[in-house]
């Protein structure tokens, strides 16, 4: 039998037609209901006060955390033999950015505009965080630019992106065998020492096990179509273990570059090692620094671990 | 402080008014309800830049039903969640406004928050359940059996529509 718990609507059902009138009912009371308010003239004013109070506060606390990061990476430097959850349990979903999967469709590039499409080896490094990859944070060369992908509908996971030259995502991006691309490189494909990382969480304990004393170094791997379509000839593969929210996680770490210097494949060695859980605002504040587009057809630029 | 772009304020002047009466919806309070509209604007201004220019408005809504949630679970606002609804009083005329509201209102109000929430989205922005689902981050299924106990929980609750028919007569009369 399938109930409401399962089809919702079921006009066949007592259940579905019951629940249709007072739906139907709702609807019309709900906008009869609702008064039309009286906006305060100093709306806008006061949202702009709010945002300028709260980023304030962020960054009181983002002081403040650092000491909490560097107290976490010492802890779990020290203690390599993280211990997976107990068997069988599952990893839930983690609590993540209030807009998590909601952003519309379409959005503009990094908000980290470099003067010119950089390699990964340029100086500067600066730290990202990715708020809805469970807090993960990661240290970038400067100039480069990230992008998270939320979940479509029935899809699990976010992805982090990060790359040497400009992203779109969204609207932005063409559309390839009939699907809109969630992400994509403004130039179309990967410059001269060019690199796209890509970024996944693994919530899976068993799997964590199997990274247990990794330690975010990069090898190489098999080059993916996505990979050879963006003008890629090398791609390389690391993962890391690490406690997020508390749960024993994988961050796995796709690059894919296009005649990489070695400067430029030291500083993803760099990248991978300094992976790391961001520190928690002491308010639980958990708007992501890195730029979010929404879901969509999982993108073809996102590997298949 | 930065300016606002004229795209936010714009966005802020145009749908403000109908996030203004969801948000009402959801709190049942029209100060609560301007706080939390505001609460919801003010953590999307920064991120506007990042915010597609096609559908800001689902946005800031999955922010706002997000806040109200956030609130419920931080804050005590001296309601809670009950099986039985309270009735309508009884001698009070459906058909006024003032009346029909509070009684909407406390009848939605007493539904937990996720549920209130499900009941705004689908029977207030009239979304479907996908787009439900999307704007509050979790599967059709938890939608549609969300909305089935909300429905389950208002049945009775609520002015009839044979009520609100013969309202429509009455003042037409």
């Amino acid at each position: 039998m399938t109930g409401p718990e399962d089809t919702g609507w079921d006009p066949g059902a007592p259940e579905g037609d019951e629940d249709r009138e007072v739906a139907d009912e709702l609807r019309v009371l709900l906008q009869l209901a609702a008064p039309h308010l009286p906006a305060p003239e100093d709306r806008m004013e006061r949202v702009l006060a709010r945002a300028a109070r709260t980023r304030r506060r962020r960054r009181r606390a983002a002081l403040a955390g650092g000491l909490a990061v560097g107290l976490t990476a010492a802890a779990l430097a020290a203690a390599p033999a993280l211990a997976p959850g107990p068997g069988g349990t599952a990893l839930g979903p983690a609590a993540s950015g209030p807009a998590l999967g909601a952003v519309p469709p379409g959005a503009r590039p990094s908000s980290v505009p470099p003067s010119a499409a950089p390699g990964a080896g340029s100086t500067g490094a600066r730290t990202v965080r990715f708020t809805v990859l469970d807090d993960v944070a990661v240290d970038v060369p400067g100039g480069w630019y990230d992008l998270t992908v939320l979940p479509g509908v029935g899809q699990l996971d976010p992805v982090g992106y990060l790359a040497s030259q400009r992203l779109a995502g969204g609207t932005g991006c063409p559309t390839r065998d009939g699907r809109q691309e969630s992400v994509c490189l403004t130039a179309g494909t990967l410059l001269d020492d060019g690199v796209l990382v890509t970024l996944r969480l693994i919530r899976d304990p068993n799997a964590v096990g199997k990274y247990l004393g990794e330690v975010g170094t990069m090898q190489n791997m098999a080059r993916d179509k996505d990979c050879e379509a963006r003008g890629g000839t090398l791609q390389l593969f690391g993962s890391r273990a690490m406690l997020l929210n508390g749960r024993p996680e994988v961050v796995q770490l796709t690059a894919c570059a296009s005649r990489p210097t070695d400067e430029t494949l030291t500083a993803l060695s760099k990248l991978a090692a300094s992976l790391r859980p961001a520190a928690t605002a002491p308010d639980g504040s958990t708007v992501p620094t890195a730029s979010v587009v929404p879901g969509g057809p999982r993108s073809p630029l996102a590997p298949t671990p | 402080m930065r300016d606002a772009t004229p795209d936010f304020e714009e966005f802020v002047a145009a749908r403000s008014p109908r996030l203004l009466r969801m948000a009402w919806l959801l709190t049942g309070d029209p100060h609560l309800a301007e706080d939390l509209l505001q609460t919801a604007l003010a953590k999307v201004w920064p991120r506007w830049a990042q915010i597609s220019i096609d559908r800001p408005e689902a946005y800031v809504r999955r922010v706002l039903v997000n806040s109200h949630v956030s609130w419920w679970r931080r804050r005590w606002h001296g309601e809670l969640p009950h099986d039985q609804l309270p009735e309508p009083p009884a001698a009070a005329d459906p058909f006024d406004d003032v009346v029909l509201g509070q009684v909407v209102a406390t009848a939605v109000r007493a539904l937990p928050p996720r549920q209130r929430a499900v009941v705004v989205l689908r029977f207030f922005e009239d979304l479907s359940v996908e787009d439900t689902a999307e704007a509050l981050g979790c599967s059709t299924g938890t939608v549609k059996s969300q909305t089935h106990r909300a429905l389950q929980a208002l049945r009775g609750k609520l002015p009839t529509r044979e009520l609100l028919l013969d309202g429509g007569r009455r003042d037409g009369a």
